[in-house]
């Protein structure tokens, strides 16, 4: 039987690689790494990444809620430093597969039949995948940066969607998903270079308690003011955490690093172990 | 305000060479494809990324246009200019 074996969040800070300061990013790769070992760890099969446009990929003619890609994809198409832009291995059988149960699950995806991703997918499929090309990646769009922002709560119930396709696609395929983004950051606004490690925490903290409804109970304008537009990518998460409801977390690593301009927190999500006490939140004022 | 036509002349800027040539070499007649007032064109010409902030445009898409025109090291000069966020939460309160 397919499954999601694990859940794991990542930032995606352009400029730990581009590191125009020149400061100690080894701690920060590092935690790339571990998240890598811990793919392996878990015999992973394919990877299910969740990131979000910077207004590179989709112009205003066409901004996509939510946007899978069922062909070939290579990246980034952004130029980093160590993060060559090259084709990633994909699983067009699982995407197609999502695809297709989302249509009777209530969620209508955009479609990419092939795609240039951003750093957003491309830093996660290179730096938290075996080099090896083991691990199928199938990317996931959800509008996290570009207004009009999907819900929170529809970002959660679209990882509930992915979980029960994921478990009702044939054969063995074991998935990892990951929530790809910054916790705080500010994105081109006068504040950018700030980082508030509260919020940070925070997030974390909900991460870790396998807790949704601290996150879920936010609202879009708290988001912004506690933790910058780019907090909105907290939406990446919550779909991990709405795919292995009620599963613990832990921190692997927290990094307001000076070098960048984003709270740098790296988690696991447990699918096998507990769950927190109450089992997972389930938002009850919007259907599916 | 034509948003639409701010957004995607910004958007072109930001993240095409070949609109970013045209533009450098004849601005007026890439404004003139887009949907744009007098004034717009003017937030455009005049690189105001500040009052075009407030106006509600993106603020990535900002930095791409801006940095666009004027490369990476130009970041500094644009976050210069630019309001905080939390000046435009508590403006549109």
């Amino acid at each position: 039987m397919s499954a999601i074996v694990g859940g794991f969040t990542m930032p995606h800070d352009p400029l730990v690689f581009i590191n125009p300061g020149k400061k100690d990013a080894a701690a920060v790769l590092d935690a790339y790494a571990e998240i890598r070992r811990r793919v392996t760890e878990l015999r992973a099969s394919s990877a299910i990444i969740i990131g979000a446009d910077h207004y590179i990929l989709f112009s205003p003619k066409c901004l996509p809620p939510l946007l899978i890609c069922l062909g070939e994809i290579n990246g980034p198409v952004d130029q980093l430093p160590g993060v060559p832009n090259k084709p990633i291995p994909h699983n067009p059988g699982l995407a197609r597969h999502i695809f297709e149960y989302s249509q009777n699950a209530g969620f209508d995806l955009a479609v990419s039949k092939g795609l240039g991703v951003d750093h957003a997918i491309g830093v996660p499929a290179q730096l938290c995948l075996p080099e090896d090309g083991s691990v199928k990646t199938v990317p996931v769009y959800m509008a996290s940066g570009v207004e009009p922002y999907i819900r929170l709560e529809r970002a959660y119930r679209f990882g509930g969607m992915l979980k029960a396709a994921v478990e009702a696609m044939e054969g063995d395929e074991r998935v990892v998903i990951f929530g790809s983004g910054g916790i705080s950051h500010w994105v081109g606004t006068g504040e950018m270079g700030k980082i508030a490690p509260d919020f940070d925490h925070f997030v974390l903290d909900a991460i870790e308690a396998g807790d949704a409804e601290s996150l879920l109970t936010l609202t879009d304008r708290e988001i912004m003011l506690r933790g910058g537009n780019g907090a909105m990518e907290i939406r990446h998460y919550l779909a991990v955490m709405g795919a292995l409801p009620g599963a613990l977390g832990e921190v692997l690593a927290y990094h307001p690093w000076e070098g960048g301009v984003t709270g740098l927190g790296f988690t696991q999500i447990h699918a096998a172990g507990p769950v927190a006490g109450q089992g997972a939140f389930q938002p009850s004022t919007v259907e599916a | 305000m034509s948003l639409s036509g701010l957004e995607q002349i910004l958007f072109d800027i930001g993240c095409s060479g070949k609109a970013r040539r045209n533009y450098a070499e004849q601005p007026e007649e890439l404004l003139s494809r887009y949907a744009l007032d007098e004034n717009e064109r003017r937030l455009i010409a005049e690189e105001d990324v500040a009052e075009l902030f407030r106006r509600g445009l993106n603020p990535m898409l900002l930095m791409g246009f801006y940095m666009g025109l004027h490369g990476p090291r130009s970041m500094a000069e644009y976050l210069g200019k630019m309001p905080t966020l939390q000046s435009q939460l508590e403006a549109v309160q």
